[in-house]
């Protein structure tokens, strides 16, 4: 079996299982996640409260499948919004190597690679105020930098790669070079790290709900019901440990993904041994 | 010499590369002894298993390898190489030294060649600290070196490759090894480099050295005794002068043949050249502030010329090339194609011209996009320049492809499937599929086998005449540009110490560089010529 098979395996088994378990969540449960019933609160695991009641006698389970649906969306959007966003940065400022684009993009990655993620999507959600809009916009500002970082080192070792010098002898136009040349090289290696940081995105986007920065009551998030779940750790221990187990779940499907991918894909190893 | 007992020797070895489910035997019971004080050189062609048998003997394999039988017996040490040996520490450089193929990797770059000797010397306890400078001083005069405070002194990006491979060869001596193994230490040198590798091991009097190498005429210079190994299989072995001078197997006679031939390979000569269509005015060009790459830089190219750049590496033949194709800015100066100067057209200009001069590199596999079918590697620059409709283009494609004898059940391999040889043969038919004018030549064959090196050249003469080419052919070795370039310039230090008409008139320049360059390739083939005789 090649290298890395297993870890896909697992790793796209736990996700999909969680994927299909949150979309067709009305399907699983026919309690209201949002519905209030003050005499069911704190209910233990049961058969009709599969993962028993919250502080508002809302079903925990329903909770967590409609939550991720929020979640796991706008983890999604977030991922594929800074991963384009760093990667034309990326490339273009490989392409400017040393000019002014250049140092600009670079100096202003250095700068957000230094500033620490928690204190500063707070003082911007000061600024703009709290919502799920707001978080994504967060999340995107701080997230590009890495990328680009990634995709202009892995571009500008390719620079002076000969196929690419060929192909600039051939007379190949910068859009050509990119599209033809650079991207479909750098893109496995971008998508495999992009995968990899899913799982920080999450992770931080639940951070920030925790920290009462994204999402509104009462809708559920799997971020703010850890922090509603804190409060209540001892009376009904079932709020704060099921959406810890799916967000767990998730990072790990996402991260045995990943590594299993650049285990995997290595163009180069066709490559026979003399 | 055969009375002696063997120093080392390989028993019984057989060896095989594991890929997944696919097994590719390499040797099978091999048997090889070497013995002490002679100089071996193990000669075959790239695949042949001879980068194995180094790592074999050094415990280098990679973790595909696996080994079903073999004994190595080093004197009084018996490994049993089938069973995992955790030793090795206490053989490697101790026992048996190598050095690589690219001595620049090999040196550390962020410490001196001081401290190279300092922590090796130390390592082996061999001196106490305070002798390392004396001790690794005599080393370095030992092999002539002219001023071995300041080597030891310096960085290894500071030396030249040769310097930097007998830096590498005077590690290995100061352990005294019993034997040294030297993994093709010449092929990523040019050939005054080469000749002064060669020269350092062949003074290393009384020390075994294994060497392997694709070059006959290395292998001319040092062996005491030459084996040919095909298919991880002794085709023949002997002392230099039977092997030189009366090959028996038919693959050594294609060997040496093929060498012969690359310098005889002969182009009718058109003394009636065409108008100027190239011409380079006073082109400067400097990295940085201060190392000038190129210098006051003159010449024209005629039309149906074939012009041979000369020169080691570093001179700036390459950069000349990457300046007329606009792949560098340029400092100062004209290069004029036809009536239009290259260095004053924007970049759309520039590229609308790019199907007029046309370039094949010397990275035959590497200038090639890996993961595209070779078919639609050939129309790269049609599709580039929208050139045609795509059935024409892969019409055309299909047509240079066979022009350069690409079999047509290739078509659909991706270049890492192919050798290096088709490899280039793609790299010119992509090149020349635009039809060019101009087809600049950037050491096309130096990274070949040999026969595989007459073959494209063969292949390059046969398509100038035929496509009517102007071309700039770029080399350090001077048997290749002799008899198949009109005008031979010969650059140094970027610019053209000597441009002339006629080769032989290089054989006899007055300027010592050129004699140095032209003496070091004539001397390898005059020493291949005399042992033949």
């Amino acid at each position: 079996m090649k290298k890395g098979t297993l870890s896909i395996g697992i790793g796209s088994f736990l996700l999909v299982v969680i994927l299909l378990m949150v979309l067709s969540a009305p399907l699983l449960t026919a309690h209201d996640p949002i519905h209030v019933e003050s005499r069911l609160r704190f209910l233990p695991m049961s058969g009709s409260n599969l993962m028993g009641t919250d502080n508002f006698g809302r079903d925990i389970f329903s909770r967590v499948l409609y939550g991720g649906r929020i979640t796991l969306s706008l983890s999604f959007l977030a991922m594929v919004v800074t991963g384009m966003l760093g990667m034309i940065v990326g490339i273009l400022s490989a392409l400017y190597h040393g000019k002014a684009f250049d140092v600009l993009c670079m100096r202003t990655v250095d700068v957000l690679l230094a500033m620490p993620f928690l204190v500063v999507a707070m003082a911007i959600t000061t600024f703009l105020g709290r919502g799920l809009d707001k978080l994504l916009i967060v999340v995107v500002l701080m997230g590009w930098a890495s990328f680009a970082r990634l995709a202009r080192s892995l571009t500008l070792a390719l620079k002076s790669n000969p196929s690419l010098v060929a192909a600039r002898v051939l007379g190949a136009s910068t859009t050509t070079l990119v599209l033809r040349e650079i991207l479909p090289r750098i893109l496995f290696p971008m998508v495999i790290n992009i995968t990899l940081e899913l799982s920080g995105i999450i992770l931080s986007l639940s951070t920030l709900s925790f920290f009462g920065m994204g999402n509104k009551p009462p809708n559920p998030e799997w971020g703010s019901m850890l922090s509603d779940g804190r409060l209540y750790m001892t009376q009904a221990p079932n709020m704060l440990i099921w959406p810890c187990v799916f967000i767990f779940l998730t990072v790990l499907g996402l991260n045995l993904l990943g590594e299993g991918l650049r285990d995997y894909a290595n163009p180069f190893e066709m490559i026979p041994l003399e | 010499m055969k009375e002696m007992n063997p120093i080392i020797s390989i028993k019984d070895l057989s060896l095989a590369y594991k890929k997944e489910k696919e097994i590719t035997q390499i040797f099978e019971d091999f048997h090889l002894d070497i013995y002490p004080g002679e100089k071996i050189v193990l000669l075959g062609e790239s695949g042949s298993g001879k980068s194995t048998l180094a790592r074999v003997l050094t415990g280098l394999l990679p973790p595909s390898a696996r080994i079903s039988s073999g004994d190595l017996v080093l004197q009084d040490i018996h490994l049993d190489l089938n069973k995992k040996f955790m030793h090795w520490n206490k053989i490697r450089g101790k026992r048996i030294s190598m050095i690589f193929q690219d001595a620049m990797e090999a040196l550390n770059p962020v410490i001196t060649v001081y401290d190279h000797f300092k922590d090796l010397l130390l390592h082996h306890k061999i001196v106490p600290e305070k002798e390392v400078r004396s001790f690794a001083k005599k080393i370095l005069k030992q092999l002539r070196f002219e001023d071995p405070e300041h080597i030891l002194e310096s960085y290894s990006f500071e030396l030249s490759g040769g310097m930097c491979q007998r830096i590498c060869i005077a590690l290995c001596v100061s352990l005294e090894p019993e034997i040294i193994i030297a993994d093709e230490p010449t092929s990523a040198l040019d050939i005054i480099n080469q000749m002064e590798v060669l020269k350092a091991l062949k003074s290393l009097e009384g020390q075994t050295v294994f060497m392997i190498t694709h070059d006959i005429s290395s292998a001319s210079m040092l062996a005491d005794r030459i084996i040919i190994l095909q298919k991880g299989v002794i085709c023949e072995s002997g002392s230099r002068r039977e092997i030189i001078g009366h090959p028996q197997d038919p693959y050594t006679r294609k060997l040496i043949d093929a060498y012969a031939a690359v310098e005889n390979i002969q182009r009718r000569k058109n003394p009636e050249h065409g108008e100027v269509i190239l011409q380079v005015k006073d082109l400067q060009k400097t990295y940085g502030r201060h190392k000038k790459v190129l210098d006051n830089l003159y010449f024209s190219l005629r039309k149906g010329e074939v012009f041979g750049i000369l020169g080691e590496s570093g001179c700036g033949k390459s950069t000349l090339s990457r300046c007329i194709l606009g792949l560098e800015p340029v400092g100062h100066g004209e290069i004029m194609y036809r009536d239009a100067n290259l260095l004053n057209l924007n970049t759309k200009a520039r590229r609308q011209l790019s199907p007029q001069i046309q370039m094949v590199f010397q990275e035959a596999r590497g200038c090639l996009h890996p993961n595209y079918p070779i078919l639609k590697i050939v129309q790269e620059p049609l599709v580039y320049n929208k050139l045609y409709d795509p059935s024409t283009r892969e019409q055309m494609a299909k047509e240079m492809l066979e022009r350069v004898g690409i079999a047509e059940e290739l078509y659909e391999r991706r270049p890492p499937q192919l050798s290096t040889g088709q490899c280039q043969r793609v790299g010119i038919a992509r090149a020349l599929i635009t039809k060019p004018e101009i087809l600049i030549c950037d050491e096309p064959i130096s990274a070949l086998d040999v026969p595989l090196q007459l073959q494209i050249l063969d292949l390059l003469m046969q398509l100038k005449k035929e496509f009517d080419l102007t071309v700039i052919l770029i080399s350090h070795d001077f048997r290749v540009l002799k008899n198949i370039s009109d005008t031979i310039g010969v650059m140094y230090e970027g610019r053209f110490v000597e441009i002339t008409t006629n080769p032989s008139e290089l054989i006899n320049s007055q300027n010592p560089y050129v004699q140095k360059l032209v003496q070091a390739s004539h001397n390898a083939f005059a020493e291949l010529q005399k042992n033949a005789q």
